[in-house]
Parts: C-alpha cells; sequence; structure tokens
C-alpha cells in the first residue's frame, strides 16, 4: 500500500554546513536519537551476514532506528507513519528465516519451499530498493532524524541492495524468480534515472542515483551477467560515490568547489556507473535482445547525462579554502573509487570481453554517449551564442519536465492499483472482521447450527 | 469431552457450587486490598488448572475452571463488564461442554464403553454405526474448537480479557484452554484403532486451525482495543494446538505431537496469557500517532517492556518462548505435508506479529515532557514477574533442547 502523503518533499532545512565546534549530526540532540543510531549502525552490520535470521534481524533494527528517530521528531504525526512501511522488508526476511527454520528439518515438496524462501528474501530486498510499487518515491522523501534528513533515506537502498546481493543464491537458481527480479528491477532502474533525470534539486537527485546504482546492479546479479564480487566492487563503487557525493553536498557543496574537485567527482561517478552498467549491457547485446537492450540502454544513457550534468562547479567565495578532514576525505574519495572501479572492471573483464569484443564495446556506448551529451550539451551553453545556449537550455527542462510528468504518471497509476486492490480486500475481509465483537446469543445459535450439522450430514451420508 | 462418571461426581460438583457461593457471598463490593487473598487464591487456582491439565488430565478440570472464572466474574459485581462477561461464559462454555457430553454419550451407549480406547477399537472393527462416530466425533471437534478458543469461537477469550479483572484472564484463559486440550487429546486418544474416524478427525481439524488461524488473522489485523488483542492473540494459540493435533507424521499415533508439547503450550500460555492481560488495559485504546505514549511505558518502562515481551511471547516474536511453540508446530506441519496449514499458520504469525510490534510502538509513542501517573503496584510486579518467568522458560527450553 502506499505509505507516504505527497511525493515531493519540502525544502531541506538542514542543508548548510555545521558550524565550527557544533557537534556532528548523530551526536547531536536527545540520547535516544543515539540509540536509534545505534540501532541503524547494528541494523547495517547485520546486513553483512548471510543468514536470513541475521538480515532480518538487521532490517527489523533499522526499522526500529527510523521509528525512534520519527517519534522524536517535531513532525511525528507525520514521519512515523511515513517510514511505517519498512516494518514489511522485516517482515518477509522474517517469514523466509522462519520458512528455512522450518523445513530444515526435512519437509515434503522442498523446491517448493526453497522458491517461496527465495521470493520473501527477493520481496523484502527490492522493497528496500524501491522497486515494489508500495513505497516507491520514498528517496523523494527526506529521513526523519533532523540532522541527516537529506541523506538517510540513501540506507535503505544500500540496504536493499546488501539483502539481495548477500542472499542471491536464493533467488538466482529460479528462472522464475530471477526473471521476475530482472522484469521488476528494469522498471525500477528506468523510473528511478526518470526521477533522477527530471528533478529540480540535487539532493534529491543523488538520493535517486543511489537508487539507480541499486537496481542497476541487482539487474547485473538478475542476468548472471557477472560473478557476484566484483558486482558488489561495482556497485559499491557508483552508489557509495553518490552517497559521499550527497553527504558533502550538505556539507555546503564541497564536492564542488573548485575545478579539480569537481572533474574528479565528475569523472569518478561517471565511469563507476559505467563501470556498473558494462556487464549487463553486454549480456544482453550477446543475448541478442534488441527490447531488453533498448530498456536497459535508455535509463544508463539517461543516469549518465544526469551525473555528469549535474556535477557543475559551484561558485567559490572564499579565495582559499579552508583546511578540513572533510575537504581532505572528499578529495580522497574519487581517488578511492577510480581504482575501485578498474578492479572491478578487471574482474569482470574475462566475463565481458571474452564472447566478443564488439559486444564489449557496444555496451559502453550507452553510458559513454550520455555523459559525452552530457558534456556537450554544458559546454554549449556555456560557450555558444546566446540563442543556441537558450536553445539547449530550453530542449532540457523540456526533457526534465517530460520525465518527471512520466514518472509521476506511473507512480499515480500504480498507488490507484493498489488503492483498488486494498479496498476489494477490505471489503472482503470487513463482515468477518464483526466475528470478533459478537452476542453471546449469536454465538450460541452459531454452535448450536454447528453441532446440528454434526449430527445431521452423517445422518445424510447414510 | 467429560465421561459420564464426572457429572455424577458430588465432590466435584459440590466444590464447584461452594466456590461459586463462597466468592459471590465474601467478596460482595469487596475492592481494592479487602478482597485480594481471595483473588489470589482464584488465580492459583485457576493457574494450578492449567499447569496439571497435561500432567494428570481429570474430567472435572473443564468444567471447575469455567466454575472457577464464572464465579471470580460474578464477584466483581461494581463493574457490569465482569457480569455480562460471566453470564456470556456461562451460556457458551456451558452450553457447549453440554453438547460435547453429549457426543460422549452418544458413543458411550453405541460401543458399550466409558473407555476412550475401547470405544475406538469397537468402532475401529465396524461393530458401531458410522452415524454414531461420525457425530460423536463432529460434536468433540466443534466442542474442541469453542473451548480452546480457536476462531471463529474466540470471542469469550477477548471477553474474559476486556471484563475488567486483569489479573483472571490470562489464569482463566490458559485453565480453560489447557484443559480443553489435554480433554480432546483423552476423548481422541486411541482413535488410529479406527482408521476412517482417524482420518476424519484429521480432516475435521484441519480445516478448524486453517479457520482458526484465518479468522484470527483478519480480526486480529482490525482497529480493536488492546484486550481484545490480547484475547484474539491467545485464540491463536487455540489454533496452534488445533495445528499440533493435525500435524502427526505418517505412521505415528493421533496426538504425537500434540500431546509432548502439551505441557510448555499450557504453561506458557498461562505466563504469556497473564503478562499480556496485565499489560492489555494500561495501553491507549485510541492511541494518535506521534501522540505521547501510554503512562505505563511513560512511568515504568521496564514494567511496559516485560508485557510487551509477554505479548510478543504469545504472538510468537522471534527470540520469545512463544517462538519456539510456533516453530516446533511449523516444523511439524512441513514433515507432515500440512502445506495449507502451515501457509495459514505463517499468515497468522506474521500478522500477529506485525499486531505486536505496532501495539508497542503505539504504547511507547513520541517523547513527552509531561509526567505519567504511577500504575498500580500489583499490576508492575504481574508484569515483572511474568517477563522474568517467561525469560526463565526460555532459557529452560533452550537448555532442555
Amino acid at each position: 500500500m502506499p505509505t507516504t502523503s505527497t511525493i515531493e518533499a519540502p525544502a531541506p532545512s538542514h542543508a548548510a554546513p555545521l558550524a565550527r565546534g557544533e557537534a556532528p549530526p548523530f551526536l547531536s540532540g536527545d540520547p535516544r536519537r543515539h540509540a536509534s543510531a545505534l540501532l541503524c549502525v547494528a541494523g547495517v552490520l547485520l546486513l553483512a551476514f548471510r543468514t536470513l535470521a541475521l538480515s532480518a534481524l538487521g532490517v527489523e533494527l533499522l526499522a526500529a532506528a527510523f521509528w525512534g528517530w520519527a517519534r522524536a521528531a517535531t513532525d511525528a504525526a507525520q514521519q512515523v507513519p511515513r517510514w511505517n512501511w519498512l516494518r514489511r522488508p522485516a517482515s518477509a526476511l522474517w517469514l523466509a528465516a522462519a520458512l528455512e527454520a522450518a523445513s530444515a528439518t526435512g519437509a515434503h515438496h522442498a523446491h517448493q519451499w526453497q522458491l517461496a524462501i527465495g521470493a520473501c528474501a527477493l520481496a523484502a530486498a527490492l522493497e528496500l530498493m524501491g522497486a515494489l510499487p508500495f513505497a516507491r518515491p520514498f528517496p523523494d522523501l527526506t529521513g526523519p532524524l533532523v540532522a541527516g534528513r537529506p541523506w538517510l533515506p540513501v540506507l535503505l537502498p544500500t540496504a536493499g541492495f546488501l539483502v539481495l546481493w548477500g542472499h542471491a543464491p536464493l533467488w538466482q537458481a529460479d528462472p522464475l524468480l530471477a526473471d521476475t527480479a530482472f522484469a521488476l528491477l528494469l522498471v525500477a532502474t528506468l523510473l528511478a534515472a526518470l526521477r533522477a533525470f527530471g528533478h529540480a534539486r540535487w539532493t534529491a537527485c543523488l538520493r535517486w542515483l543511489v537508487v539507480a546504482d541499486g537496481s542497476l546492479a541487482g539487474l547485473v546479479m538478475a542476468a548472471g551477467a557477472a560473478p557476484a564480487l566484483p558486482v558488489l566492487v561495482a556497485w559499491w563503487c557508483a552508489s557509495g560515490g553518490h552517497a559521499v557525493l550527497l553527504a558533502g553536498e550538505l556539507r555546503g557543496s564541497m564536492p564542488r568547489r573548485g575545478l579539480v574537485m569537481t572533474g574528479l567527482w565528475r569523472t569518478a561517478t561517471w565511469c563507476a556507473m559505467a563501470v556498473l552498467a558494462w556487464p549487463l549491457l553486454a549480456r544482453l547485446a550477446l543475448l541478442r535482445a534488441p527490447a531488453a537492450f533498448s530498456a536497459a540502454a535508455l535509463p544508463v544513457l539517461l543516469l549518465a547525462w544526469t551525473t555528469v550534468a549535474r556535477v557543475t562547479e559551484a561558485p567559490e567565495r572564499r579565495t582559499v579554502q579552508r583546511p578540513s578532514a572533510a575537504a581532505l576525505l572528499l578529495f580522497a574519495a574519487p581517488l578511492v573509487l577510480l581504482p575501485g572501479g578498474l578492479v572491478a572492471l578487471s574482474a569482470m573483464w574475462r566475463a565481458v570481453v571474452s564472447p566478443g569484443l564488439g559486444w564489449a564495446l557496444a555496451a559502453v556506448a550507452p553510458a559513454a554517449l550520455g555523459g559525452l551529451l552530457a558534456l556537450a550539451g554544458r559546454r554549449a551553453i556555456a560557450r555558444a551564442q546566446a540563442a543556441v545556449g537558450e536553445r539547449v537550455a530550453w530542449f532540457g527542462l523540456l526533457a526534465r519536465r517530460a520525465a518527471r510528468a512520466l514518472f509521476l504518471a506511473v507512480v499515480s497509476l500504480e498507488r490507484r492499483l493498489l488503492a483498488a486492490v486494498r479496498a476489494v480486500l477490505l471489503a472482503v475481509v470487513h463482515p468477518l472482521r464483526e466475528l470478533h465483537s459478537g452476542d453471546a446469543q449469536e454465538y450460541l445459535l452459531m454452535v448450536a447450527a454447528l453441532a446440528l450439522l454434526a449430527l445431521v450430514l452423517p445422518l445424510l451420508r447414510g | 469431552m467429560m465421561p459420564p462418571g464426572a457429572w455424577g461426581s458430588a465432590p466435584v460438583a459440590a466444590a464447584a457450587a461452594a466456590t461459586v457461593a463462597v466468592l459471590a457471598l465474601v467478596g460482595q463490593g469487596a475492592r481494592g486490598w479487602a478482597g485480594m487473598p481471595i483473588r489470589v487464591a482464584a488465580a492459583a487456582a485457576l493457574a494450578a488448572l492449567a499447569a496439571l491439565a497435561p500432567l494428570r488430565d481429570h474430567p472435572a478440570a473443564v468444567p471447575a475452571a469455567i466454575a472457577l472464572t464464572v464465579a471470580v466474574l460474578a464477584r466483581e459485581r461494581h463493574d457490569p463488564r465482569a457480569s455480562e462477561c460471566g453470564v456470556k461464559l456461562l451460556w457458551c462454555l456451558a452450553g457447549v461442554f453440554a453438547l460435547a457430553a453429549v457426543g460422549w454419550a452418544l458413543l458411550s451407549l453405541a460401543t458399550g464403553t466409558v473407555m476412550a480406547a475401547e470405544q475406538w477399537r469397537v468402532a475401529g472393527i465396524g461393530l458401531v454405526p458410522r452415524i454414531a462416530w461420525s457425530a460423536a466425533l463432529g460434536l468433540f471437534v466443534l466442542a474442541g474448537c469453542v473451548l480452546v478458543g480457536s476462531a471463529p469461537f474466540h470471542f469469550w477469550l477477548a471477553d474474559v480479557a476486556q471484563a475488567g479483572v486483569p489479573w483472571l484472564a490470562g489464569p482463566a484463559g490458559g485453565a480453560l484452554q489447557a484443559g480443553a486440550a489435554a480433554a480432546l487429546l483423552r476423548v481422541l486418544g486411541g482413535i488410529d484403532s479406527a482408521p476412517e474416524a482417524a482420518a476424519t478427525a484429521r480432516t475435521l481439524f484441519a480445516t478448524a486451525a486453517v479457520a482458526g488461524f484465518g479468522l484470527g488473522a483478519i480480526t486480529l489485523a482490525g482497529p480493536r482495543g488492546p484486550e481484545r488483542r490480547a484475547g484474539t492473540l491467545a485464540g491463536l494459540q487455540g489454533a496452534l494446538f488445533l495445528a499440533a493435533l493435525v500435524a502427526t507424521p505418517a505412521g505415528a499415533a493421533f496426538g504425537a505431537v500434540a500431546g509432548p508439547l502439551l505441557e510448555r503450550w499450557a504453561a506458557h500460555l498461562v505466563l504469556a496469557g497473564t503478562g499480556a492481560a496485565l499489560l492489555a488495559p494500561c495501553l491507549p485504546v485510541t492511541p494518535r500517532v506521534g501522540g505521547p505514549g501510554a503512562p505505563l511505558a511513560r512511568a515504568h518502562p521496564l514494567a511496559a517492556l516485560a508485557g510487551a515481551w509477554a505479548l510478543g511471547s504469545l504472538a510468537g516474536v522471534p527470540g520469545t518462548p512463544g517462538a519456539a511453540l510456533w516453530l516446533d508446530v511449523a516444523r511439524a506441519l512441513a514433515r507432515s505435508g500440512h502445506t495449507l496449514v502451515l501457509v495459514s499458520l505463517g499468515a497468522a504469525w506474521l500478522v500477529a506479529f506485525a499486531t505486536v510490534v505496532n501495539t508497542v510502538r503505539l504504547a511507547w509513542g513520541s517523547p513527552t515532557r509531561e509526567r505519567a501517573a504511577p500504575a498500580p503496584l500489583a499490576i508492575r510486579i504481574g508484569l515483572l514477574t511474568c517477563g522474568v518467568a517467561l525469560v526463565l522458560q526460555a532459557l529452560a527450553w533452550r537448555f532442555a533442547h
């Protein structure tokens, strides 16, 4: 069911950099928030284990952390229901863990049990990654903790991918689950790319880019295009890059200060995204599936365009930047991401290139084209005549509006469909709920009727 | 459910009548500490009935539990909810008990014996018309479903929880449910001698378990008061026992899973049911999302946590002793291949789990600077006792395992 009331989030009020001497976001304020932060850290750490029960506990702790922050927020009435959906993936994982425990001592229809366990784990992961229609627009919304509001939702697709990756053997082995995951993730990637492309605010756009990175990595796994570990490294570079970029953006747009820093970040995120998408497109090209290739290439092109075009140099007011640990970290991060991408690339090289160099080159094209188009457009706006620049800018605005309208239309349609299903279910279930509060006389009559049936039925059967 | 001998048991009838009379007269209008010894005695007697039911089943256990519960409710004259609940229980449970007795009489007349094992042996060799044993079996199953509180016959557990006598709900529910479960095992003991009857019983119990889980989950998910939610969770425990009856592996005797489970199930039911029933009146009836939490959670978080632990154990929240029971039954169902019952069990478990988490979240609410009124000491002691006992129970089961 849709759990969010609005798709558009209010403007972030905490994007300003911290003042000197101010405590970091997770350490300031109410001690109850510290407990939630601890739960959150513990939850994410537990997701590193590949045991279903520990993953369930991890997601449950994550949900508890979000609830803890939401209940302590000044707008608790809005925040608590907004993040209630996090219990759904936790429940799915608990169910998977219970099914695994129940079937461990020998069960009939072992294949069906494995299918059910895989489906539960997959559903949990997909929901956290925004690939299911129930809570798809969550990256549009800011998180429940005031100090980390714009950044916190990034944790959810990250947790989702960790669940998807950690329990891949449960769902990858079954063709039905793998195909379903591929279809859902393809739609999710396309929608995330459209939303990131069409969003006006860079912070929200970055959250959608993180969602798209997770979906793209999930697609690589669903297609079986590359070994698991290189995919994890490639995803870490792409998603981690965008997450750090968002964190830096919230500290006064630090990654966009100076030409070198901007160029480094633009290159690192572009390359990481291209490396992540490369094995998927190569596999689809090799399979000669033009529809699937086009459907995957379009979001890759949009994502590359968004990554390159939106990382623009921010105006610097200071002549000399104040040295800080954060600035050093933000300078070092792309220098780590670039070699990380190369490591993933080298690990995937054999899987991608061995079928044929032509396919491998074709697979690079969408990411390269998206980035180059973005660079060309930006250069046109900056250097060409005013009329040409205006035309390019107008075209870009039109394209962004179209992408935004398409995303909103799809989400709205999904919500209507879910609301209709929910209404039908409630209509069916509502009379049964009244069984709870009947009169004693009515119950006695029902018991008497059933008793009569128990006496008469054997007579009728002879 | 009850052999004819029990009906004529003068000491039991006299004891039940005396209990009703003494409690009704002595406790008239007595509240607070004045009636405490009688309350403690009644609760102890009911808890003892629940605890002893699996160890030494007696035909008079269920009627004694009904009589004691109704007597205690009748004694609380100042509260119309208690009186109403007492009348309801008398109407429904005593009526159902009469139906079971009719079934027993029918089978005894047809077979010429009052021993359950002999009755089914006689039925197995075809000396009894099918109509006699199938009618008796139908009545047994019906009475069993009502008395273990499985949905759609779970209203009485919720009513007892909502009767305004929170300390009574756990022991009374436990005594009645455990007594009924033990009686079911007794009257169906040896049913494997009549294979057709055993197959019919399994089908009937499977249907009852699916209905119990399904309808229980549906009513639990509805927006009801916390007392009714606690009662419905206890009702799911009834469905759990019915599922355990179904989950007999091929070649094993009827009740091969439910029999050994009964002792743990009954002990857990009393503890968790009491904790949940003590917690329920302290929870907000119409909580506001984002509003302040329940006074108990604000003033005594430890006691509230103990109550939440009991409520969670009733729902089978992972880590609680109740979860071990749910998992044991699920494993047995998986081994015996009862997929439909298992699916309904899984659905009910998920709904119960979600309901408990939601209830606990609403109970804690949002932080506020308002001072909360302290909860009665008796409630706090009761909650902490139940919580500690459940932890010890979980540890004991783990070590025994």
